[in-house]
């Protein structure tokens, strides 16, 4: 993922190939979302399952967010 | 999922462009962020006035105690499809309709990054809402559970359950692919100079809404999921009868629906951030606490759902925990609305119709926020819960809160998209008429939540009566006002009123204002410095 932004006028296939890490890496964390539950689900009782997602909810976002407050504060 | 836009790697802003196709086709096949921004816009607008039309069915019912309009099971899809609607129909892709519009050209980038992932995220939703809508018409009628779609009853319910769960699917698919496209614009097209800290408000409010809703909708269509194969395949993760457990359904949809409320209300907080300063002609006062701010209210959102579920029977540690985690999102929601006052704070501000929607909002939206403190208050919640009250607070956040803000968006950007002035003589009446009408529909709830009366139910005892006709006509006086705003936007598509200078508000310094108005087809083409 690009942190300093740079682009040519149209999308270069630099550009394109980084977008599309990006974008993949998104879909990904998604399905995780998705399967992840149900899989806990199996796993273990209701209550670990909703513990388990609190908490990669919560990792997910103070990484994903504070990733960019970081490099916001430079 | 993601497709590659090699439709978009056209020549330098000039002459290299392919023709685009006109009419019906245009709007089709277009990968143009300002058309797509035109159609999500387009589309709530429409499906705010279907979701109306069942609230004023609801509220016709309730004018009078006894059952004189709709019957009861009726009365249940009307409360369910309203809230559906209005929350997936209407506010959602608003939010999406101004980040498709706003944040290309407030970042200077050409276009969204994934310029066909867009067109489709955009064409999911009219079949969604197809089967929203048609599944009034199906055997057994639309979904009758409210919106929260809890089990028993939307594991026995009938066939409009199964197109309710499909439209939430494909609702859901398109929010993804959504904020994948919004999320990789933002961190990837930015014009050289435009450090994350440059960013406007608006543009951070969408990209953290953005990771909220690659969290969340997931987790929402795993659990309508998982309700779908209860319903045909035997499973039973929440089927009592065979094992499975209720309640877990109301933690994992609130695990999605409290987050969810800040996906809703975020978006129009950047456009609050934007409109204040630029009519107050002060720069936003505290921009990184504003920043920080926002993103410790998303990271909060994903530990408190538990407060919607107080009076299930959780055990005194988590309500504890889930309290005072509620409490504490007042704190920085409380930043926030002290950085907007403060910007206002000696500035020199006019009072055209954005500016008096975006007061309009805060001092609406804090009534909505102190509302919600009083719920987060376990031993207070448990008399209140699925009470009035709890409808009076919602409405305060979503429809002053969210809705307000959109109408205080639409107006300051309607001369940036139409190169038209809106008239301001319409807009001041649009805003008084439904800032007045708002207060006489939604205040009397709290009282009548505090005096006891339910929710969702058709009927109710006489005591409560003077508040519900208050209240029914509150409710039409409103209804009534959005055509005012219909009308105000078809003078502006129909350029009648004065032409748009490039930047009509002086104190706006965002990068859309240094385009002409209307602004044209293909932007930034060549990446603007920012310094
Ligand atoms: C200061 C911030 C807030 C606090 C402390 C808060 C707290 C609460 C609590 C405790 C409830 C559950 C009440 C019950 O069911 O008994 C609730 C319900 C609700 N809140 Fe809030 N809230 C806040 C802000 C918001 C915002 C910003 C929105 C949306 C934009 C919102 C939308 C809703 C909705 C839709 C419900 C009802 C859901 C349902 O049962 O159908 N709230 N709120
Ligand atoms: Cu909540």
């Amino acid at each position: 993922m690009a942190t300093s932004p740079q682009r040519p006028s149209a999308q270069t296939d630099a550009q394109r190939r980084a977008n599309v890490v990006t974008a993949l890496t998104l879909a990904s964390i998604a399905l995780v979302f998705f399967f992840g539950f149900m899989v806990a689900r199996y796993l273990g009782d209701g209550e670990t399952g909703m513990t388990v997602l609190a908490i990669i909810a919560f990792i997910f976002l103070g990484l994903g967010i504070g990733r960019h407050l970081w490099q916001g504060r430079k | 999922m993601s497709s590659i836009p090699h439709d978009h790697v056209h020549g330098d802003g000039h002459a290299g462009h392919a023709p685009h196709p006109t009419g019906l086709m245009r709007w089709i096949t277009t990968t143009n962020h300002k058309d797509i921004g035109t159609l999500y816009l387009l589309f709530s607008l429409f499906m705010f006035f279907v979701g109306g039309v069942l609230a004023l069915t609801i509220r016709t019912e309730l004018f009078h105690p006894g059952l004189q309009v709709v019957n009861p099971e009726f009365f249940n899809s009307l409360t369910t499809l309203h809230g559906l609607i209005m929350i997936f129909g209407a506010i959602m892709p608003a939010a999406v309709g101004f980040a498709n519009w706003q944040i290309p050209m407030m970042i200077g980038a050409p276009d969204m990054a994934f310029a066909r992932m867009n067109n489709w995220s955009f064409w999911l939703l009219p079949p969604a809402a197809i089967m929203l809508i048609g599944s009034f018409f199906v055997p057994g009628g639309a979904a009758s559970g409210g919106w929260t779609l809890y089990p028993p009853l939307s594991v026995q319910g009938g066939m409009g359950f199964d197109l309710t769960i499909f439209a939430v699917h494909i609702m859901g698919a398109s929010s993804i692919m959504g904020s994948i496209n919004i999320i990789t614009t933002i961190l990837n097209m930015r014009a050289p100079g435009m450090t994350l800290m440059k960013m406007p408000m608006f543009v951070w409010t969408w990209l953290i809404t953005a990771y909220l809703l690659i969290m969340v909708m997931p987790v929402l269509a795993g659990a309508v999921t998982m309700l779908l194969t209860d319903r045909h395949f035997g499973t039973t993760f929440f089927n009592a009868a065979g094992g499975g457990d209720p309640v877990l359904f109301q933690h994992v949809f609130w695990f999605f629906g409290h987050p969810e409320v800040y996906i809703m209300i975020l978006p129009s907080f950047g456009i609050i951030s934007e409109i204040i300063p630029a009519f107050a002609r002060k720069p936003l006062f505290g921009y990184p606490s504003m920043v920080y701010a926002v993103a410790s209210i998303a990271i909060l959102s994903c530990l408190v759902w538990a407060h919607h579920m107080f009076t299930v029977g959780l055990p005194a540690a988590g309500l504890l925990f889930f309290m005072y985690v509620t409490m504490l999102i007042a704190v920085p929601t409380g930043v926030k609305v002290f950085n907007w006052l403060a910007t206002m704070w000696r500035g020199s501000m006019t009072f055209e119709t954005p500016m008096l929607f975006a007061v309009g909002f805060i001092f609406l939206f804090t009534i909505g926020g102190f509302t919600g403190l009083v719920v987060a208050i376990v031993p207070v919640d448990i008399q209140l819960q699925d009470t009035y009250y709890v409808v009076a607070h919602f409405h305060y956040v979503l429809v002053a809160g969210s809705l307000f803000a959109f109408f205080a968006g639409a107006y300051y950007w309607l001369p940036k998209w139409t190169g038209t002035m809106y008239d301001e003589t319409l807009g001041k009446w649009h805003f008084w008429c439904a800032m007045i009408t708002f207060n006489i529909t939604f205040f009397p709830m709290h009282f009548l939540g505090l005096a006891g009366m339910p929710r969702r139910i058709p009927d109710y005892a006489q005591q409560f009566t003077d508040w519900n006709m208050v209240a029914s006509i509150g409710a039409f006086g409103f209804g009534l006002s959005q055509l005012i705003f219909v009308w105000v936007v078809m003078k502006c598509i129909r350029g009648d009123g004065a032409k748009a200078p490039a930047k009509p508000w002086e104190g706006a310094h965002t990068l859309e204002w240094t385009l002409p108005s209307p602004a044209p087809y293909h932007s930034f083409e060549t990446p603007p410095v920012v310094k």
